[in-house]
């Protein structure tokens, strides 16, 4: 009977939806038994809301034309919202005043973003609105709005702080690019103007005139004169505007520079088809960029080639003022924005095919990717950059915790996007223009020649291939391009772990590489060098390695949106990828720094010889054999981080390893399959135990102690200055991020700063930017591979995002990067502070209201050397008027204190709790705290000393990261042989007082072997107990429903100094 | 006062007996100070007035907010949270556990006496019959049974049930703040200045057999010093011996003429007493502190101007090696109390070594 029914139901629920309209048919007997709904079916949510106009998510850019009002200008993808009338959609989304807030002269007007819903459509959008400058526009303004339009309406709220943050990401692409032009335009017709100007005054002095023409004359000068005027008010208000970003400007500088050189080489390359436009001119004047706004070296925005020597026109006096005409069509797109609007389109697109799926699935990716993170035991830096992972445990380390598993369609459709990056496109788009046919211009058919093309440059650029490396080069390009092997889900796996391997060594390499290019060698700590050969041997197999890789960073490098791809690639590891790159972190990390650090090669280097040292593996391996026997396993590690070199020599240096350690774990290869020439070397870090790390270290102390080469890594530093830096510099920061991306995508609470607002702040925007991670601006992370795992229940609390807070390391004009660098090179003495915040002491910058931007600067750079507690809050900045008390002083690692005027820093922070702080006083300009001795952070004050050296955020960054992760080595291998140490159990069954003599005898051991100071002893068993901390944390998790133990406040009684700051 | 309100503030090391009015300021080194690390635990709401070590590794603790908190303190965290009362909780005492279970008991104003679980945050039971605010609560030895007092004094079992109630007749019998066992199950109940004995009865009934000589001013304490001595303290600074059997007052420390001081501060003032090795009696003193011996009548050490303000309470930290105090100026002294009683107790210094040892086991170190 009940079977019955429900067939009925069913025949009758599908009888239903095919014919909406028609009635339930009357005569059935059982009709009132039927449920009187239709069921929904959630797949299909847009059809729901009878949405025929909307079949997939589209992005949509309008602009408020002054010709035509309102009107659609380009649509993502291009065929995207065709039943949509976009013409009505664009006056409704256009309908606002944003800009009213001006009251007079320039000034950038702020973006608005709007979440709108369009219930007659089925259309859900968000907003954004942008203006963009464009001369020959009324009020030089163009107001633009880029929306997101989706059927879905849960999609715009539930992502609305993505889309908000990547529209702004966008928006920030754009109006730098378009700022450029708009400069350049200006200064352009400032020239025109005195051109004008002085061609009058002359055609006047030959010429006698009337008195009437004379006042005409004058009135014509008076208003040259007030329009030169505002146009110099435009530019002096725009410049720092330009100039604060100078991220972005290294950015397209970069890609300027790439296109000139790939113009130099197109001769050689074989394809060089689509650069015959070029001028032949361009490459003779290297200050013609258009990437990059600074005095001297390029004071002009030559993006489209403007002649150097173009004579200034004479300007048309009545069209000046009042009389304008606004008749002409303007400019596209393109033409306003250059690199802005390819870099930002692009972006859009990529976001767009992220967020273009269902919800569910963004969902589900997301909750998939959260399941992958190992945080327990590990330590992390301000902002989530990783220091090391302390996975302590074989049960962390479990192989068989995730099943990879394989969405095809997401994995072609990821694939069959539009290739970024190369310049040929851009190329393109510069001839055309074509706005609506902007999707058109990277098609997948010519991606391939145009990766024949990369290749061959690629090959002039490094002219030092060695013969294998170029023998797969090819079938690198291809495979990375869209390539006919697609459908071959093995092949895929392959692809993505070498990518992903790549993309991870060049973030280390990339300094080494620097340093190659230009030999400057800079001695940090000229008194701890080794001996000059001794340095020279060493360093001659790992140069070999960099070279091989500089290639791949060079190929890279070319990429524009390079941190979107690596997102893709780290989202796209598996669990063991994961692992595999934390563990690589360990494992190598006292490799890694000191590889970077031997940089001065010797000069008589020559590629030539570097060829053959690359091919011949045996030399490789005698050389690092004949060097040092610990620095064997370090060298044959960089062998094993380089995916794309010789295999044999590999394997030779491996097994050379092997037989000199035997204590060394078995290594595991993962050889990928060869197909098509290429290898994939995928080495499985799991099954090299820490506890190598304490073998090595053993080995280290009999043959050369640890620290000889610990410190080496300080002696030599090197960094170029050369051209190639800044595209190198931007992957090396993109890889950097991958990594830590990669662990720390989800961090158990991402809200590591909380952010008081001070009740009179102007800078409400700016503040939020500054401080609170949330909204940060983020890049597009598809995780196409969706990952199962099997402990996703086991993180219920944690928040779901899409995008990594980490990305803001990269983007914005407050970025870190130039933040960190601003204040490392204005201030001194920063290491006594940093000291502070490595050992727990909470650190107070304390300063007036007027000193707020100062102590927000100090703040944010600061934050990147608190270690991440899972715990707390460790940074905040306060508005504060009565007095700090002790229990407000534990809640802190970093806080800033604006005082009002009224109080005297003594009063707020008392001499009492003055004792457990470290007062970083803006006002005053002194650091009161505990005096540093040590070697561990000469880091800092040497970046303060080499300001010159440091002068971008891309080498200043990684260089940090690497001090930092030499300094959670150490913590590291302290860890693991100390706290948690088999041998504890030889006195586990002594009272706690011996327990804890004996613990402290073996730690001072431990640190006197490992050769580190007084200060330094104490940072690393702060570090220590941080990941102690965390591990009673995660094992309370898992057990107890109460509250999380409290975080102990270690308070040192020490003297205190005072610096200046 | 509160205990976890308390701010760490510095060792004081080598003591000299000065009289000066100033008081020892410690910079930042503090070589002799044990700890190192301290642990925060916030969740009371209002001023903790309470705090009583359960084991080695939990306290429960008591505040304004009528809540009280059960703490892990080896790491910190709030085990359970015992909440019901409606008015601050005036006194807690644990009851003698009997299969394995913690049971506790409190006293609040709101004229509820309640019986916890201490391990699972259960209220087991709630004793209503006091019928007025409970200002103090007394465990009573040997007997299984403990005393309630305030405007009435109490009597019940452990299980909860009431056994008997005396109610004062004259006013300065109605405030019973402090109770004390002596022997032959006689009880010294402490309301303002007046000090009363009664008798419990083989029946359990409570009856007054005796009004001591009062106090100048309100007690302020009163503790045991042997089987037969006790001890009370005042406001005015009096501490008072009395015996047991006679019940007569043999000895007073610490008299002071004008005991008011300026505006009525009373700088004189007891605040807690501590007894040392059943002889030796430790007292914080206004602002200062001192230690007699009871055997002799003498005043071994009176340290004046051992912190800006009134001492709150005084105990032994790190197994006997420190005199810890903690006074309302937010900060707690360790006094090296080895030195103190040396130079004190000259030529007798295995005896001072011994009391140290034997008290200190007895101490609890607080965790703030």
């Amino acid at each position: 009977m009940f079977s019955a029914d429900a067939g009925a139901v069913h025949i009758l629920h599908t009888r239903t939806r095919q014919e909406p309209t028609s009635p339930v048919t009357s005569s059935d007997t059982f009709s009132y038994l039927f449920p009187k709904f239709s069921l929904p079916s959630p797949w299909q949510q847009a059809n729901n809301h009878d949405n025929t106009w909307i079949d997939e998510d589209f992005i949509l850019i309008a602009e408020f034309s002054e010709q035509e009002g309102p009107r659609p200008v380009m649509v993502i993808p291009k065929d995207g919202g065709q039943n949509f009338d976009q013409n009505e959609f664009s006056i409704k989304i256009l309908a606002v005043d944003h800009q009213s807030s001006i009251v007079e002269g320039c000034e950038a007007t702020e973006d608005a973003q709007v979440a709108m819903s369009d219930s007659d459509r089925g259309a859900h959008a968000f907003v954004h609105h942008i203006v963009l400058n464009d001369i020959q526009a009324r009020g030089y303004v163009r107001p633009f709005c880029m929306t997101y339009v989706t059927a879905d309406p849960l999609k715009i709220m539930k992502c609305y702080g993505e889309i908000s943050s990547q529209m702004k990401q966008v928006a920030r692409l754009m109006k730098y690019g378009n700022r450029l032009v708009f400069m350049r335009d200006l200064e352009k017709y400032l020239e025109d103007l005195s051109y004008t100007k002085a061609h009058l005054l002359i055609s006047q002095s030959r010429s006698q005139m009337t008195s009437q023409a004379d006042s005409d004359l004058h009135h014509t000068l008076n208003m040259i004169r007030q329009c030169m005027e505002e146009v110099t008010d435009i530019v002096t208000s725009l410049k720092p505007l330009i100039q604060g970003d100078s991220d972005l400007a290294e950015r397209f500088h970069g890609y300027e520079s790439i296109l000139g050189k790939g113009k130099a080489d197109s001769s050689t390359s074989l394809d060089c088809g689509s650069l015959k436009d070029f001028d032949p001119s361009l490459q003779e004047d290297e200050n013609e960029k258009s990437g990059s706004y600074c005095e001297g070296a390029a004071p002009e925005f030559s993006l489209y080639r403007k002649v150097k020597n173009e004579k200034p026109k004479l300007v048309d006096v009545s069209s000046i003022r009042g009389k304008r005409r606004f008749d002409r069509s303007l400019r596209g797109l393109h033409e306003l924005c250059s690199w802005g609007a390819k870099e930002g389109l692009q972006r859009l697109r990529t976001f767009r095919e992220f967020l273009k799926r269902d919800l569910a699935s963004i969902y589900t990716d997301e909750l998939d990717v959260a399941a992958l993170d190992p945080y327990e035991g590990l330590l992390r830096f301000g902002y989530n950059t990783v220091g090391a992972n302390f996975l302590a445990f074989q049960s962390c380390c479990g192989e068989s915790v995730c099943v990879r598993r394989m969405v095809p369609d997401l994995d072609q459709t990821e694939d069959t996007l539009p290739v970024l990056g190369s310049l040929e496109s851009f190329k393109s788009v510069v001839t055309s223009f074509h706005s609506l046919e902007e999707d058109s211009m990277l098609s997948a058919t010519s991606s391939l020649t145009e990766r024949a093309a990369d290749i061959g440059r690629v090959r002039s650029l490094t002219s030092h291939s060695c013969a294998t490396r170029n023998s797969s080069d090819p079938n690198l390009a291809i495979r990375n391009s869209s390539d006919p092997n697609l459908d071959d889900p093995g092949f895929m796996f392959d692809q993505f772990d070498q990518e992903d391997s790549l993309a991870v060594d060049t973030s280390d390499q990339d300094p080494s590489d620097i340093g190659q290019k230009d030999k400057t060698s800079v001695g940090l700590n000229s008194s701890k060098r080794g001996t000059a050969n001794d340095l020279a041997q060493a360093s001659d197999p790992e140069e070999v390695k960099f070279r091989a890789n500089s290639n791949s960073s060079e190929f890279y490098s070319i990429d524009i949106d390079r941190d979107l791809k690596c997102m893709a690639k780290g989202c796209k590891c598996n669990k063991n990828e994961v692992k595999h790159s934390c563990n690589r972190k360990i494992y190598g990390k006292s490799a890694v720094p000191i590889e970077n650090a031997r940089t001065s090669y010797p000069q008589d280097c020559t590629n030539g010889k570097l060829d053959n040292i690359m091919c011949d593996a045996e030399q490789v391996s005698k050389g690092s054999v004949h060097t040092k026997q610990s620095e064997n396993v370090r060298i044959t590690e960089s062998n094993e981080r380089t995916p794309d070199s010789d295999f044999e020599k590999l394997k030779d240096s491996c097994e050379n390893k092997d037989d000199r350690n035997d204590n060394v774990g078995p290594v595991m290869w993962d050889l990928g399959q060869e197909k098509h020439g290429e290898r994939c070397i995928n080495i499985d870090y799991n099954s090299v135990t820490p506890n190598v790390s304490l073998d090595e270290d053993i080995s280290n102390d009999k043959d050369n102690p640890t620290e000889d080469q610990e410190t080496k890594y300080k002696t030599e530093m090197s960094y170029s200055e050369s051209e190639s830096v800044p595209k190198l510099n931007n992957l090396s920061t993109c890889c950097d991020k991958v990594e830590s991306e990669i662990e720390n995508q989800k961090t158990p609470e991402p809200e590591n700063l909380t952010h008081v607002q001070y009740p009179n702040s102007s800078a409400d925007d700016d503040l939020e930017e500054t401080l609170v991670p949330n909204g940060l601006p983020s890049s597009y992370q598809p995780p196409n591979i969706a990952r199962q795992s099997l402990n996703v229940a086991r993180q219920p609390n944690r928040s779901w995002k899409f995008f990594s807070p980490f990305k803001r390391m990269q983007d914005g004009e407050h970025s870190i990067g130039q933040v960190l660098m601003r204040v490392l090179s204005c201030y001194g003495n920063l290491q006594h502070v940093v000291n502070s915040l490595l050992l727990g002491r909470p650190v107070v910058v304390m300063g007036t209201k007027k000193q707020e931007a100062t102590i927000r600067d100090i703040l944010t750079a600061l934050t990147l050397f608190v270690p991440v507690t899972t715990r707390e809050s460790p940074v905040n900045l306060l508005c504060v008027i009565r007095q700090l008390k002790m229990t407000d002083v534990h809640k802190f690692q970093l806080c800033g204190v604006i005082r009002s005027e009224k109080h005297s820093g003594d009063y707020i922070l008392p001499q009492s709790i003055r004792r457990y702080v470290t007062v970083v006083d803006v006002d005053r300009c002194l650091i009161q705290g505990h005096s540093y001795q040590g070697t561990m952070l000469a880091f800092l004050p040497s970046i303060h000393a080499r300001k010159k050296i440091f002068k971008s955020e891309h080498i200043l960054f990684p260089y940090i990261q690497l001090c930092l992760e030499e300094i959670s080595m150490k913590a590291f291998s302290f860890y693991h042989c100390i706290t948690a140490k088999d041998g504890m159990q030889d006195i586990r069954e002594a009272n706690v007082l011996k327990r804890s003599a004996m613990l402290e005898l073996s730690a001072d051991k431990f640190l006197n072997r490992a050769g580190l100071l007084n200060s330094d002893c104490r940072i690393i068993k702060h570090l220590a107990e941080l990941v102690k901390v965390q591990q009673i944390d995660e094992e309370f998790n898992c057990k107890y429903l109460t509250d999380a133990p409290a975080y102990p406040f270690s308070a040192l009684y020490q003297p205190t100094q005072v610096f200046k700051l | 006062m509160s205990m976890l309100k308390r701010l760490w503030s510095s060792t004081e090391k080598n003591e000299k007996r000065n009289k000066e009015d100033h008081v020892e300021e410690i910079k930042e080194v503090q070589p002799y100070n044990p700890f190192t690390e301290l642990l925060f635990l916030e969740h009371h709401k209002d001023i903790v007035n309470l705090l009583i070590k359960i084991d080695s590794k939990r306290c429960v603790t008591a505040a304004d907010d009528c809540l009280a908190i059960v703490w892990d303190i080896q790491f910190g965290y709030r085990l359970v949270t015992l909440c019901g009362h409606s008015r601050p909780i005036t006194h807690m005492m644990q009851l003698p556990s009997h299969s394995h279970t913690h049971r506790l008991v409190t006293s609040s104003s709101d004229k509820q006496i309640r019986i916890w679980d201490l391990d699972t945050g259960d209220c087991l039971d709630v004793l209503t019959e006091h019928q007025t605010s409970v200002r103090c609560l007394l465990l009573l030895e040997n007997t299984k049974s403990f005393c309630s007092g305030g405007e009435n004094l109490c009597l019940w079992s452990n299980k909860g049930t009431l056994l008997t109630t005396w109610t004062g007749q004259a006013e300065e019998e109605k405030n019973i703040n402090f109770m004390l066992q002596i022997k032959n199950a006689r009880l010294i109940t402490a309301s303002e200045k007046n000090l009363a004995v009664f008798v419990i009865g083989a029946d359990g009934a409570l009856s007054l057999i005796k009004q001591l000589p009062p106090h100048r001013e309100p007690v302020k304490s009163l503790i045991n010093i042997q089987e037969d001595v006790f001890a009370s303290a005042s406001l005015d600074g009096t501490i008072k011996l009395w015996r047991t059997d006679s019940l007569l007052s043999h000895r007073s420390f610490n008299v002071v003429s004008e005991p008011e001081g300026p505006n009525k501060t009373f700088p004189y003032s007891v605040q807690c007493m501590m007894c040392l090795h059943e002889r030796y009696l430790c007292a914080a003193i206004g602002t200062g502190f001192a230690i007699y011996d009871t055997d002799i009548g003498e005043e071994i050490l009176h340290k004046t101007n051992a912190h800006h303000s009134k001492i709150n309470h005084i105990t032994f930290a790190c197994d006997g090696l420190f005199l810890c105090t903690g006074a309302v100026d937010g900060s707690i002294r360790l006094w090296s109390c080895e030195d103190i009683i040396r130079d004190s107790l000259v030529g007798s210094r295995g005896e001072a070594a011994k009391i140290l040892h034997q008290t200190g086991s007895n101490t609890s170190r607080h965790i703030l």
